[in-house]
């Protein structure tokens, strides 16, 4: 009975790693009859979406509560069911730091049909972000129900906002279409523009989210052009199509501009130097909530589209290739930079969301490491090739799950004093410990763990990038070591304004009157921070407790010589854990 | 199918309208955008640039599917209509609340975020 039951997962798992049409998928589509079963999650959300809006009509149904259990259910089903398909790699691989990994990022997409078009890639990577963007849309969920500061009344439209937004997210995931990810990119935008001008009498909202559009609105209209001129050169807007036949296109100057046009939008997605500026201003106008969730949910879906997108495009270029943008260079290069810009600007920041917002930038700099190291796999290509993109887009994500438990603890906290003191300046944090102990030291966990200090789950995370890193560098290049070198000096400046926190907290005396009062925190307040804090020790813990022998056997992997590796990748096949 | 998008005669002649002729006036059109939008500092200005520039992209998507790309650029095309119009309905509604707050859509004059 229980070996039947584990060989039925078993095959399962296979089918997921690595049949393009194992058992799982003839099951799905003996069930269905169709692909459309596989789209079911973003129909739930889409559905929840239109529910949200009559619901929000009717003055019966229109409570806080109701709206709020709505979207939670609406954003909660899909999850589960996007766990229940995929959930069999977690149950076999209980392995954190290979759960991507066990998810074979790129390796056969099942797709589904959109009007006799492959636009949508169901795969283990799709798979993960919208798992991301669900649960980060339920964290948001949340802290919306936290934030007194927001109006009630206008409650349904929030919420109606970030399911459009979350949609739009799930969708960029797996589209494979440029035509698809440029409507999900516009979709996900649209949508957080308005949520940060959201207060409307709140005049630092509305000027962010004015700067925010405007960026965001020119981003799009160059990422568009670039798009026009790649489908103008490539005849098709499917990314792996259009990356194979742009090999046949000897015009690299046109290439390499339209190329890096469309970079930009992603970029902007992603709050990568140079198209970072509006984020600290987007950032410190939104309400906290928002502010949580664009920092990281949209800068998750912004690095699952580039991801994707770059890695069709720089797997072709393994021989006769497209020989203007060096993939690596070019990535690496944005890294170092949008993490010493994020890191350098931080250091003088007064208030406390916009140092974050400066500290997000940086990290999207640190999680470019990842990306820079799926670049390398896809110059290199063939099996070894592979390996390291897979672990470059695993470090990627896993950096992300830490980052996103993190970030909005911390920005939790952020709310927790504002709402007592009224202020999001830093001076709100002078003396915090005497007020509220437990704060302060949750808070000092968020901190360690975005700094990437040991006993927290942002070391781990760290630890990923940066043996994803070196792996890419033992490969033959030799940037990918310079950028671990920037990162790591990177990490040490980044020290200096995450302890000013501490500074604050501990060691400032405060006002007297102030200090004397002990700080109140809900217990939604206490679930969010708490919560959070916990996660990242524990799973800390469970990761380096647990998963270590698998992790020194598969993450630590050490490059074997290109023979040795090609008879053992044959003699391996390719089931198990993708190496 | 031939490069040719349209046939009309120029003085009894046959003239012949490539994808050039398009790519050109799309890239008039990017230009002046990408002109208008640093030059102006007025927030309306500004989206009348990027609605320029998501035109240009539109020529391009409509010349290109014309010379052999099939109907993907003609939908690319509709899509940026919608698109547009939609980006224009967010961005005003933001800039017409920027102007109840500020009493000014002048970009640069709203500084209470920086650093």
């Amino acid at each position: 009975m229980l070996l039947e039951a584990t060989e039925a997962a078993h095959s399962a798992t296979q089918a997921v790693l690595g049949l393009p049409r194992g058992p799982y998928f003839k099951m799905a589509e003996e069930i269905g009859g169709h692909t459309l079963g596989y789209f079911m999650p973003e129909l739930i959300v889409c559905f929840t979406l239109c529910l949200m809006l009559l619901v929000d009509v009717s003055d019966k149904l229109r409570s806080p509560r109701n709206l709020l259990s709505l979207a939670f259910v609406g954003m909660l089903a899909p999850l589960l069911l996007i766990l229940g398909k995929w959930g069999t790699a977690l149950f076999i691989y209980p392995d954190w730091g290979n759960l991507a990994q066990a998810a074979h990022f790129f390796k056969d997409h099942g797709y589904v049909e959109v009007a006799g078009a492959s636009m949508l890639a169901f795969d283990g990577f799709a798979n993960f972000f919208k798992i991301f963007a669900l649960a980060s849309g339920l964290i948001t969920l949340a802290m919306l129900h936290y934030d007194r500061s927001l109006p009630r009344k206008s409650f349904g439209e929030m919420l109606t906002l970030v399911l459009g937004s979350v949609l739009g997210m799930m969708l960029l995931a797996s589209s494979t279409n440029l035509l698809m990810a440029y409507l999900s990119i516009e979709l996900m935008s649209l949508a957080s523009f308005v949520l940060v001008a959201f207060k409307r009498s709140d005049r630092k909202g509305t000027e962010g989210a004015l700067k925010y559009m405007l960026f965001g609105a020119v981003s799009s209209g160059v990422m568009i052009y670039g798009i026009s001129l790649l489908y103008g050169m490539a005849g098709t807007l499917d990314i792996a199509l259009m990356g194979q036949r742009l090999r046949d296109v000897n015009d690299p100057l046109a290439i390499g501009l339209a190329l890096l046009m469309v970079t930009v939008g992603f970029g902007y997605k992603m709050s990568i130097a140079p198209a970072h500026f509006w984020a600290p201003d987007a950032y410190e106008g939104a309400p906290t909530p928002v502010t949580a969730f664009l920092s990281v949910a949209s800068k998750a879906a912004g690095f699952a589209g580039f991801i994707r997108f770059m890695d069709a495009m720089a797997f072709q270029s393994t021989g006769n290739a497209l020989p203007i943008i060096n993939w690596v260079s070019f990535v690496a290069v944005l890294g170092a930079l949008t993490m010493t810009i994020g890191n350098l600007t931080a250091l003088w920041q007064r208030n406390a969301k916009r140092m974050l917002a400066y500290s997000s930038i940086a990290h999207a700099g640190y999680l470019l490491i990842g990306v820079a190291a799926v670049a390398v796999g896809g110059e290199l290509g063939g099996d070894s090739g592979r390996a390291i993109a897979d672990m470059g887009a695993s470090a990627t994500a896993f950096y992300m799950i830490a980052y996103c438990i993190m970030n909005f603890g911390a920005f939790a906290v952020v709310m927790a004093v504002a709402h007592e003191t009224g202020s999001e300046e830093m001076s709100a944090f002078d003396g915090l410990a005497k007020r509220n102990m437990g704060l302060a030291v949750m808070m000092t966990i968020l901190l360690l763990s975005l700094v990437g200090i040991p006993p927290t789950f942002g070391f781990l995370g760290k630890m990923n990038l940066f043996i994803a890193g070196l792996e890419a560098a033992q490969a033959g290049y030799p940037i990918m070591a310079v950028l671990l070198v920037v990162a790591a000096v990177n990490t040490a400046i980044s020290c200096y304004y995450y302890f000013r926190f501490l500074r604050a907290m501990f060691i400032a005396p405060g006002e007297p009157a102030l200090v004397s009062r002990p700080l109140i925190v809900s217990n939604t307040g206490w679930l969010l921070v708490g919560g959070s804090a916990l996660l990242t020790v524990g799973l800390f813990l469970w990761g380096s407790l647990f998963t270590a022998p698998t992790d020194e056997a598969t993450m630590l992997r050490r490059t074997p010589a290109p023979a040795a590796a090609e008879a053992q990748d044959a003699s391996k096949g390719h089931a198990g854990h993708g190496h | 199918m031939s490069a040719t998008l349209a046939a009309v005669e120029v003085a009894g002649m046959p003239f012949k309208l490539g994808t050039d002729a398009y790519l050109l006036l799309s890239l008039l059109m990017f230009s002046l955008g990408v002109g208008c939008i640093v030059s102006r500092r007025n927030a309306v200005a500004i989206l009348m640039g990027v609605e320029l520039m998501l035109n240009a992209a539109a020529i391009n998507f409509v010349a290109f599917g014309a010379a052999g790309g099939g109907l993907d650029g003609q939908i690319f095309a509709v899509f940026i209509i919608i698109l547009a119009a939609a980006e224009a309905a967010v961005g005003l509604a933001i800039i017409l609340n920027l102007f109840g707050l500020f009493k000014t859509i002048d970009v640069d004059h709203p500084d209470l975020l920086k650093g």
